[in-house]
């Protein structure tokens, strides 16, 4: 099974295995990971579930929406890799998926 | 072992109770629910459950499994009868007595209910549980008319969502505005027309007098004596904080529970937090009640660190969303008090963020399909901007540089 990884600024690794149906964020929130809040449950209007998300990995999930852009461009600590966890959707074909998490969401 | 006791199972109690394992409570964790389900989302029940984008295992905060994990007993289906702070112990409707050495109340508010002849007919509701939503859901259709009572962000938020779904549907407001609680009058127009646009029908400076049964279907009676023939009807016209069980144990209320920026109350070793809590805001400098989700999560966060023994104080700047049609509103701050406007962007357009001023500061911004507005401003506003409303308003350069 594969699994996610969370890493925090201090390298700390927090790996959690996948669930089809979950999306990254939701996963982090189900299993006490810290850094990823989702104060809004997916409704891409907090950006509290900010992560970077590895170009190599981009190709397993659906590109940013407008709103998803739009929200990652104010958010704290943007980098070119960022995505909001919560449009992040896990399924079963999945490799492992590694995502670090900004300093700002502890 | 020490056990904290959770009253209210919602975005407040279950936050609360996964925090306290995370910042390492050791002790027991009761959660104690009167619904029959595990903790869920509210937001979506007015959207996005409602048209039906979102299902009920998607609405759950933390999936069952969790509780387990967190070693967090939880006690659903059962209601709190009484709080005893001198013996540190509660009484639950089924007759049995828990002890608790801290408390957390986060019993929340209940739908404000209307009294007039025939609403207590069967094709009234109101909109607080996932049983109202399932309730009013099976009552809209696209041959259904539905009648919504009071256009605030729950009934607006209904409105689109039915209208989403193909019912006729008639909006009946008090006020000269809708939102006139909480958006200026540009902004009311702004949702009045959107929702003219999408065929939904507005009454302003209107009610509802009476509701009576008609053969398979409802009549409203208007103030004005003109007959709306309905098939359900929601009414959101506020809510009320769940204080009964605080009041009858002494605890000092007052538009809530009042608590202090640990979200302690008048008895130290009680805590409350979400939507029933009266707690003080630093920036406003004044003690506000909010009806938020993401207060709740962020005040859940503040008790469970407390009463961990770790230093923590809730200074989360209020914030709020609501989506409806093809519009994401997002708020940073209150406007109470605002002494000026200014509009920045295209109102037609759809894309546009309302200023609100008070003596050159910006309180609080409204951003219609702008969440990088919001974003900023929502990091900005608390640490007081003044900014020229000239540069607020020309879009051509950032506001925030």
């Amino acid at each position: 099974m594969a699994v996610v990884k969370y890493i925090d600024t201090n390298d700390n690794v927090t790996e959690v295995e996948m669930e089809a149906g979950e999306t990254v964020m939701s996963l982090a929130v189900n299993n006490m990971v810290d850094g990823i809040v989702g104060e809004c449950g997916g409704a891409q209007a907090c950006a509290t579930c900010h992560c970077y998300l590895d170009e190599s990995l981009s190709k397993y999930f659906s590109p940013r929406s407008e709103m998803e852009e739009a929200m990652l461009e104010a958010a704290p600590e943007r980098k070119e890799s960022s995505r909001l966890s919560c449009q992040l959707e896990l399924n079963d074909d999945l490799p492992d998926i590694e995502v670090r998490l900004p300093a700002s969401q502890y | 072992m020490q056990q904290v006791v959770i009253i209210g199972a919602s975005h407040g109690g279950a936050e609360a109770a996964i925090a306290l394992r995370t910042q390492g409570w050791e002790g027991k964790i009761l959660l104690v629910g009167d619904e029959p389900t595990l903790p869920y989302q509210r937001p979506p029940l007015s959207k996005g459950y409602f048209h039906q984008a979102v299902s009920d295992q998607q609405l759950l905060i933390k999936k069952p499994t969790l509780y387990e994990k967190a070693k967090v007993e939880v006690m659903l289906g059962e209601s709190v009868t009484a709080i005893d702070k001198a013996n540190k112990s509660i009484s639950l409707a089924s007759g049995a007595s828990i002890s608790f050495d801290y408390l957390i109340i986060a019993t929340g508010a209940r739908a404000r209910k209307l009294s007039i002849p025939g609403s207590d007919l069967s094709c009234i509701n109101y909109l607080r549980t996932l049983a109202d939503a399932d309730k009013i859901i099976s009552q809209v259709n696209a041959q259904s008319h539905l009648l919504v009572v009071g256009a605030g962000y729950i009934g607006l938020e209904i409105a689109a969502s039915a209208s989403k779904l193909g019912a006729k549907v008639t909006v009946l407001e008090s006020f000269p505005r809708v939102l006139s609680r909480v958006t200026n009058e540009q902004m009311s127009e702004f949702y009045q027309n959107l929702h003219a646009q999408h065929g939904v029908d507005i009454k302003l400076n209107s009610g509802v007098t009476e509701f009576r049964r008609s053969g398979e279907r409802y009549v409203a009676v208007l103030p004005d004596g003109e007959e709306l023939t309905f098939d359900s009807a929601v009414i959101g016209i506020g809510v009320i904080p769940n204080v009964e069980l605080a009041e009858l144990a002494g605890l000092e209320c007052e538009n809530g529970i009042v608590v202090d920026n640990k979200t302690i109350t008048s008895e130290p070793g009680i805590f409350a937090i979400g939507d029933v809590s009266n707690h003080p805001n630093p920036f406003y400098q004044r003690q506000i009640r909010l009806e938020s989700v993401p207060n709740a999560m962020e005040q859940a966060k503040v008790a469970a660190a407390t009463i961990c023994g770790k230093e923590k104080t809730h200074d989360a700047f209020p914030w709020f969303w609501s989506d409806q049609f093809d519009v994401k509103l997002q708020t940073a701050g209150l406007s109470q008090g605002y002494d000026s406007t200014v509009i920045r962007g295209d109102i037609a357009a759809k894309k546009f963020a309302l200023f609100y001023l008070k003596e050159g500061k910006v309180i609080a911004v409204d951003a219609i399909n702008s969440p990088k507005d919001f974003m900023k401003a929502k990091m900005l506003i608390p640490t007081g901007i003044s900014i020229p409303e000239s540069k607020l308003a020309d879009t051509s350069s950032d506001w925030f540089e």
